[in-house]
């Protein structure tokens, strides 16, 4: 659909939602989940811009009783080309997928109002308070790299890891899901990647259009969960027979839920701590402006880089100078740990896995220890090209509407 | 897309930063390989050879 914005013509904008991110402010369509930053004088121009006046009155309107020259026809023809105005003269230009709106009456969004209530939220804070006390006068529980072999056989054991993981990634990921569906927030769950990792991500983007304070609970959901099920496997070890499977069991997915929480602060990997930083930093795009500010030392698209840098607004300059030192410092741990570490046990675990299938009789115990580490390889493989395409799917889409919207 | 209103536009951002990121909030296995070097040397080592 072209359409020739001029000074004459009638937006209608007042459908976007504004919440205010420091001295910028965020708008965007919920229903879209397509979100911009923007300086105060837009917010001026959206809510002058209900159908009512055309561009050049609401130009000259905030020419008049604000004193501020701005080019409405070009803010107007930007947010078109994002798919951000709902009507031009009249004619509709919105579609709508309503079908992942969450409706008020749906299980999940009742659910989701009961389990992260103001006072829910307050008793998963205790609940992390009850596990710093519990390690403190109980280091015992504290968890063992031992705890993650509970069954006899390497095979056995990666089976157990990987099922008790995947159900903690449900559980975890369920968190964030009804926590952001709960606030009336579209959300999805899918498969994706984090460096070289496969990761299952809640896709919450909606969240833009709710206030900053509002935004922590659903960040933080997952972590909550977690919190409250560590909780849960540490008063059973307490109580069950040391030795016994059940508290085998407890510590192995103690261990899980403990990595899991700490993992989260590897926050370069744009985990859940990383976007509450973005929250209480106003960034817009923290990961993103720090990449800018390290290639502007680079000589690849230097230019470019440091053109970008300094359009980048001075609070955001900061956060993105100071996640820069994590980045660096985090990536270079984290690529050295692959190498030295990650790549050559996966090499020797695979090898041994591929000899005991080859060297052993099919009804051996040792065959099927060796395959289901081959079956579990080939898990991760799969499931990393699945999380791969989304992400590149994502790149794709967000560079087109970018490039359409005329961005530098 | 610029930031700085001066020449009359009114559009935040620059480059990719324009439009504020997604918001995926995301969660990874325990990897058995994590502990592999512990495998070779310790508990596991002598259950795999008890098989």
């Amino acid at each position: 659909m072209n359409f020739e914005i001029h000074s004459g013509s009638k937006a209608v904008l007042t459908h976007l939602s504004v919440q205010q991110e420091g001295q910028e402010y965020t708008i965007g369509d919920p229903l879209l989940s397509k979100f911009i930053r923007v300086p105060e004088p837009a917010v001026l121009v959206i809510e002058l811009a209900d159908g009512s006046r055309t561009l050049q009155e609401i130009k000259e309107l905030l020419q008049q009783e604000k004193g501020i020259d701005v080019d409405v026809a070009d803010f107007v023809a930007k947010l078109l080309a994002l798919g951000l105005v709902f009507s031009i003269d009249g004619r509709k230009l919105v579609n709508y997928d309503t079908s992942q709106v969450p409706r008020q009456e749906s299980w999940q969004v009742r659910l989701g109002r009961i389990l992260f209530h103001k006072w829910m939220s307050r008793l998963y804070m205790l609940n992390v308070v009850a596990i710093i006390l519990l390690y403190a006068f109980n280091p015992s529980l504290l968890p063992h790299f031992r705890d993650a072999f509970l069954l006899n056989g390497i095979g056995a054991n990666a089976l157990l890891i990987f099922v008790i993981s995947s159900i903690q990634i449900v559980i975890h990921e369920s968190g964030h899901y009804l926590a952001a569906v709960s606030r009336g927030v579209k959300s999805n769950i899918r498969f994706s990647i984090r460096y070289v990792f496969v990761a299952v991500e809640t896709q919450m983007t909606g969240l833009w259009a709710h206030p900053k304070r509002k935004r922590y609970l659903p960040y933080l959901a997952g972590m909550a969960w977690d919190c409250t099920l560590l909780l849960i496997c540490l008063l059973v070890q307490m109580s069950a027979i040391e030795g016994t499977f059940v508290y085998g069991l407890s510590r192995l997915i103690a261990l899980a839920l403990f990595f899991s929480v700490l993992s989260q602060f590897l926050f370069f990997l744009r985990t859940d701590v990383y976007y509450v930083v973005v929250n209480w930093t106003n960034s817009a795009n923290l990961h993103q402006s720090s990449k800018t500010f390290l290639r502007s030392w680079l000589p690849y698209k230097r230019e470019e880089s440091k053109g970008q840098w300094e359009r980048l607004p001075s609070g955001e300059k900061r956060a993105a100078k100071v996640f820069s030192l994590f980045y660096i410092f985090g990536f270079t741990t984290l690529t050295f740990m692959i190498i030295a570490f990650t790549i050559p046990a996966s090499v020797t675990g695979l090898s041994m896995a591929f000899h005991q299938v080859a060297d052993f009789a099919f009804d051996s115990v040792s065959f099927w220890d060796g395959a289901i580490i081959l079956l579990l390889m080939l898990t991760r493989v799969t499931l990393y090209v699945i999380g791969a395409r989304n992400v590149y799917r994502d790149r794709r889409i967000r560079r087109r509407e970018l490039k359409a919207a005329g961005v530098r | 897309m610029k930031f700085i209103h001066d020449d009359k536009t009114l559009n935040a951002g620059s480059g990719e930063n324009a439009m504020p990121e997604a918001f995926l909030l995301s969660a990874r296995e325990l990897s058995v390989q994590h502990f592999y070097e512990f495998i070779k040397k310790d508990i596991c080592h002598e259950k795999v050879t008890q098989l």
